[in-house]
């Protein structure tokens, strides 16, 4: 059981900054799920905790331990690999006993350990097979069973459950959600896969070009995104922005095809953001009285069944709107849509931060 | 870098001259009707052989070439015996080339290779001319088959600054070189260089030794296949050469040091005494004006009692008219032209000793050069070939790894003795085994 | 279906081209360029002919069974495994210990390091020899100067007058201009294991050494195959360095089959013996190829 402590992290690539200055801690028994966009630094971050790749400069800390200079195996750690990395020419049994071997345990405690993860598991019917003549969930498993045989403090996984498809992927998020549950090993999970990320952390980091945008639980990182990057990558269909001018009178564009109420005491150029749950498409012309309401051309329909997701453009506006499994919609229409300002946010145009309307 | 090769100043300066004479040669000779044309097969194993041949083709050509032309190509010396099988096959063979003495020289004579030289030794007188030895050499079955252009002896080369220093006098016997060699060693002196890296310089000595003990019939009856290799007289000089190496009358690890190498001690003064051919002559020379970077002269070997001393003259170059060649007549001329006394004297000045040459002008070499070149004159017509090039190289192959071997203490002198005719058994059939019954 | 289309022959008649130049072409040119030299050294092997005048005399198996009863064979072929041997071991270790060291950037400047190793490689082997006749030389080579200012004088041996060395010598030679082979056959290979797995075993707390030889290793036998298949053409085809050398010398103990075939065909003139001694090579070649293609290519290639 350890903690994670990431102080002033910075790692370059011979004058590339990948990192340019990371902080985060991390608790004792966190889950925590770092994401991003591809190529944000992630699997980096993970590495330099593993101690696979050693940082340009800053502080590592494991269980208080300074380890930042530490070779991997001395940093109570394990971690699954995208591509399990499992040892190819090796059984299950030997892939799962290879750590304990060099380690040199005891062969009796060896051979028992190995039996009950694997029976936890569910992989002890394939002890002697090669990982060739496994699925892709069974190494998976075999994976995560090489990782847990040491109980590790800290528990790294990079993408670990990308390479499955959709519906393994369902049983495995559940299978970590689980044992994160039951051995409450401080987990650092690295996804680029938002949904992933809703689901399984405690705490979600989300990561751009090296930076922490955010890092809180995934409602308030959904409910409150700090930053217009934040609210755009968390949530799908992602959020719907327009980009408007906030004048004492309300928001709007220059040739007034759109027209809101106004947010808080904000002035110039704001970008509003709207989930496409938060735009109702009205079946009938509203009233006159009727506010925040926009017109707007339907050019894609999509139908999922459970719903209807709709694309849609006004001149340089593009939004998703989620509507009814029954929608009436037709590609081609020009419609009305009703905007749910309470449930808008508002962030700035220049730098991209939330800026609270109250 | 071991005093092989001669200066390059000198080679560029050659291949300078060369270059101009092929230039000049062009201009005279483009008016005229077709030329014969000749092609010249040689060996250059030195820097200094390809500079010499190239003198000679284009002097030819600058004076001749209208009438004869001559083409040269050349291979090193190692490559030569490959090259020479499949070329002298071949539907075009060279009409002129260069060919090896004694057991090799028969071989490409019994495959008909080689045009009979005798009317050509007649009509130019070549008998007369060139060093008796070498004719000697040249003759099979009382008919000249090549001509002789360079030739050799092997002597002992010995150090005259470390006989002063010691005393010592030129040995006339074969105990009183014994003797020299006992004081060289307790002076702290290794007594021979032997250089055997690559086998073939033990047999130099051991044919020396077998010579002057035994005489010179006992060895060409061993080399001509009438007495077996097995014959005790044969055991014992192995059995001596042996005796030698175990006394430390050789360098330290004789067997793994190369020729080339080998000159390093003897220019710093560590050895004494080398018995080798003269073609070391240039390598003696080194990059001095004339011979030697180090103090040094010959004597013969030794004599041993009841015989007289044979010094081994052999004919290091050796060219053969090729029996398909349709210009015989026009080769002989061209012979004729490398052993001139011009070309013999150019040789002398380009390449190194010794010409084929009885008068050739010997001024421009060293005195101690002078004398060999007339210790080798004058030896006569009997001499011996070394034991590579008297016998096939199926037999002496064998010869030269038997007497590496014995020299090491790794078989016994009757073994490596046995083993020598084994080969040879197996080469001259049973002639030999009947004989003996 | 039609027959014609089940054996291809529609699709032949459709593809002519391919068919010609992609099939028939290179089979012609292997046949003339590789069976004909092969087949005709086979048959001569069946003569004596001493290479000069046209007379063949068909022999029969004499030469074979010369060759069972030459010392000089036998000598050989012994050479042939004990370079064999050496050069299994010796460059191939080193070879793949380098690629290791330079995958793990365990050195500074690997690229050069890659190509100053790989140089000897490109070097004739006449070169080679005589550089390293003067490097082993007993008066005053380098590797004897080294060895006595280590303090490491009494290793000093007749590197090529010790009968019993020399041959180990010569394969030592021969496995340094070699070693660039297998060493970027390797450092290919490397690059091509999975880092992932690398990276797992060193989490595990295995050193370079486990990595390189547990995990790395076992995951590259097709590189193992290619290049235990061309250590054994190159120590079976030994020939150069044995020429420039030794000649065979101490009294024949560093022969090769390749040198004998030379000596035999080209100084003795027994073209017909030498190129049984060539037969020999080849089926010697062709044998070990076989073994190591069932041994260890044995699944090698899968998944
Ligand atoms: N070993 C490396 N050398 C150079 N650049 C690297 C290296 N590893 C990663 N990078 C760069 O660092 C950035 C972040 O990579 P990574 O951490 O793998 O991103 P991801 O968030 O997708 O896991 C990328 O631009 C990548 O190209
Ligand atoms: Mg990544």
């Amino acid at each position: 059981m350890a903690d994670v402590i990431l102080e002033n992290i910075e790692k370059t690539y011979g004058g590339h900054t990948v990192l340019p200055n990371l902080n985060l801690t991390i608790e004792d028994g966190e889950f925590v799920v770092l994401v991003g966009p591809s190529g944000c630094g992630k699997s980096t971050t993970l590495q330099l905790v593993a101690g696979l790749d050693t940082v340009t400069s800053g502080r590592i800390l494991i269980g208080g331990r300074d380890v930042t200079y530490a070779p991997p195996k001395d940093r109570d750690i394990s971690m699954v690999f995208q591509s399990y990395a499992l040892f190819p020419h090796m059984t299950v049994e030997q892939n799962i006993a290879f750590g304990p071997k060099l380690r040199g345990e005891p062969k009796g405690k060896i051979a028992q350990t190995v039996r009950e993860i694997a029976a936890m598991l569910q992989i002890d019917g394939y002890l002697d097979r090669l990982p060739k003549a496994l699925s892709g969930g069974q190494r998976q498993r075999v994976a995560l069973a090489r990782s847990l045989v040491r109980h590790p403090g800290v528990f790294l996984m990079d993408e670990p459950l990308s390479n499955l498809d959709a519906k393994l992927r369902i049983e495995a998020r559940s299978l970590l959600a689980r044992m994160h549950r039951d051995l409450g090993i401080t987990t650092i999970y690295v996804t680029h896969d938002q949904s992933e990320a809703m689901t399984m952390g405690a705490r979600i980091v989300v990561m751009k070009d090296g930076r922490i945008e955010q890092a809180d639980p995934p409602l308030t990182v959904y409910n409150h995104p700090k930053t217009r990057f934040v609210a755009g990558f968390i949530g799908s269909p992602a959020m719907n922005f327009f980009d408007l001018v906030a004048t004492p009178d309300g928001l709007g564009d220059d040739h007034g095809r759109v027209r809101l109420d106004r947010m808080g005491t904000a002035r110039g150029k704001v970008t509003v953001g709207l989930r496409p749950e938060h735009i109702r498409l009205l079946d009938k012309l509203p009233g006159a009285e009727s506010r925040n309401v926009v017109s707007m051309t339907v050019d894609v329909v999509q139908r999922l069944g459970n719903e209807t997701l709709l694309d849609v453009v006004s001149g340089p506006f593009r939004a998703i709107v989620r509507a009814d499994a029954l929608a009436q919609a037709e590609p081609g229409q020009v419609r009305q849509f009703e905007f749910d300002m309470n449930a808008a946010h508002l962030f700035s145009t220049d730098d991209g931060q939330r800026i609270e309307a109250a | 870098m071991f005093n092989i090769s001669n200066g390059i100043g000198r080679r560029t300066v050659f291949r300078l001259m060369a270059a101009s004479a092929l230039c000049m040669s062009a201009v005279a000779g483009s008016a005229q009707a077709d030329p014969v044309e000749l092609r010249y097969f040689y060996r250059a194993p030195w820097p200094s052989s390809e500079v010499y041949a190239n003198w000679l083709i284009d002097q030819w050509n600058a004076k001749n070439g209208d009438r004869i032309h001559v083409t040269g190509a050349s291979v090193d010396g190692e490559t030569y015996k490959t090259k020479q099988a499949i070329e002298l096959a071949s539907s075009s063979p060279p009409d002129i080339f260069y060919s090896w003495e004694g057991g090799r020289a028969a071989e490409v004579i019994a495959n008909g290779f080689a045009a009979d030289l005798t009317p050509y030794y007649e009509q130019y007188g070549w008998k007369d001319a060139l060093v008796p030895a070498s004719v000697s050499l040249a003759t099979f079955d009382d008919k000249q088959y090549f001509l002789p252009t360079e030739i050799g002896a092997s002597v002992v080369w010995y150090r005259t600054d470390i006989y002063e220093q010691l005393g010592l006098s030129v040995p006339t016997t074969w105990d009183e070189l014994m003797a020299n060699a006992e004081k060289i060693k307790e002076a702290g002196i290794t007594p021979f260089n032997l250089a055997n890296q690559k086998k073939w310089p033990a047999q130099f000595m051991w044919s020396a030794i077998l010579v002057n003990k035994y005489g010179l019939e006992t060895y060409d009856g061993l080399v001509n296949n009438t007495i077996p290799w097995t014959d005790p007289r044969a055991v014992d000089v192995t059995q001596m050469m042996v005796d030698l190496a175990q006394n430390d009358m050789f360098e330290d690890s004789f067997n793994s040091v190369d020729l080339a190498p080998a000159f390093v001690p003897w220019d710093q003064g560590k050895v004494a005494m080398w018995y080798q051919g003269s073609f070391n002559l240039g390598a003696f020379r080194g990059e001095s004006e004339k011979c030697c970077t180090a103090p040094m002269s010959f004597f013969p070997m030794p004599a041993f009692p009841d015989h007289d001393p044979v010094m081994s003259v052999f004919a290091e170059d050796t060219l053969m008219i090729h029996a398909k060649s349709p210009h015989k007549d026009e080769a002989a001329e061209f012979l004729d032209w490398i052993v001139s006394q011009q070309a013999m004297t150019e040789k002398l000045a380009i390449d190194k000793p010794f010409p084929s040459r009885i008068d050739a002008d010997l001024t421009s070499l060293s005195q101690m050069e002078q004398d060999l070149g007339k210790a080798i004159a004058g030896a006569g017509a009997f001499t011996f070939m070394h034991v590579d090039h008297a016998v096939s190289p199926a037999i002496s192959d064998r010869f030269l790894d038997a007497v590496q071997g014995a020299l090491a203490g790794a078989i016994s002198p009757e073994d490596a003795m046995k083993m020598t005719e084994e080969a040879a058994i197996r080469v001259r059939g049973e002639v030999l085994a009947q004989a003996q019954n | 279906m039609q027959i014609s289309n089940m054996l291809g022959l529609d699709w032949l008649r459709q593809n002519a081209f391919v068919a010609v130049f992609g099939m028939a072409v290179p089979t012609i040119i292997f046949l003339l360029f590789v069976g004909y030299p092969i087949l005709y050294t086979v048959y001569l092997s069946f003569f004596s002919w001493n290479g000069a005048d046209g007379a063949k005399t068909f022999i029969g198996l004499q030469n074979y069974t010369d060759m069972w009863n030459d010392s000089y064979v036998w000598t050989a072929l012994k050479n042939n495994f004990r370079w064999l041997v050496v050069t299994l071991i010796f460059p191939v270790v080193a070879g793949y210990s380098i690629a290791y060291v330079l995958r793990a950037r365990l050195v500074p400047f690997p690229a050069l390091v890659r190509t100053v190793i790989f140089f000897p490689v490109t070097m004739s082997l006449i070169a080679v020899g005589l550089m390293f006749l003067l490097i082993l030389n007993p008066m005053f080579g380098a590797l004897n100067v080294a060895l006595e200012s280590l303090g490491l004088g009494f290793l000093i041996r007749e590197w090529f007058g010790d009968h019993r060395i020399a041959i180990y010598t010569l394969a030592f030679v021969s496995g340094w201009a070699f070693t660039g082979m297998p060493m970027i056959f390797y450092f290919a290979g490397l690059g091509d294991v999975p880092k992932e797995t690398l990276d797992a075993a060193r989490l595990e707390g295995a050193g370079h050494f486990r990595i390189a030889t547990r995990i790395a290793l076992p995951q590259l036998r097709p590189v193992t195959a290619v290049v235990v298949m061309l250590t054994i053409f190159e120590s079976m085809r030994a020939f150069d360095l044995v020429a420039v050398m030794t000649k065979g010398a101490p009294f024949g103990s560093t022969t090769v089959l390749g040198y004998q075939v030379y000596l035999e065909s080209f100084w003795n003139s027994r073209v017909g013996y030498g190129a049984a001694i060539s037969t020999l090579i080849l089926v010697l070649s062709a044998g070990l190829a076989a073994l190591v293609l069932s041994r260890l290519m044995k699944g090698a290639f899968d998944g």
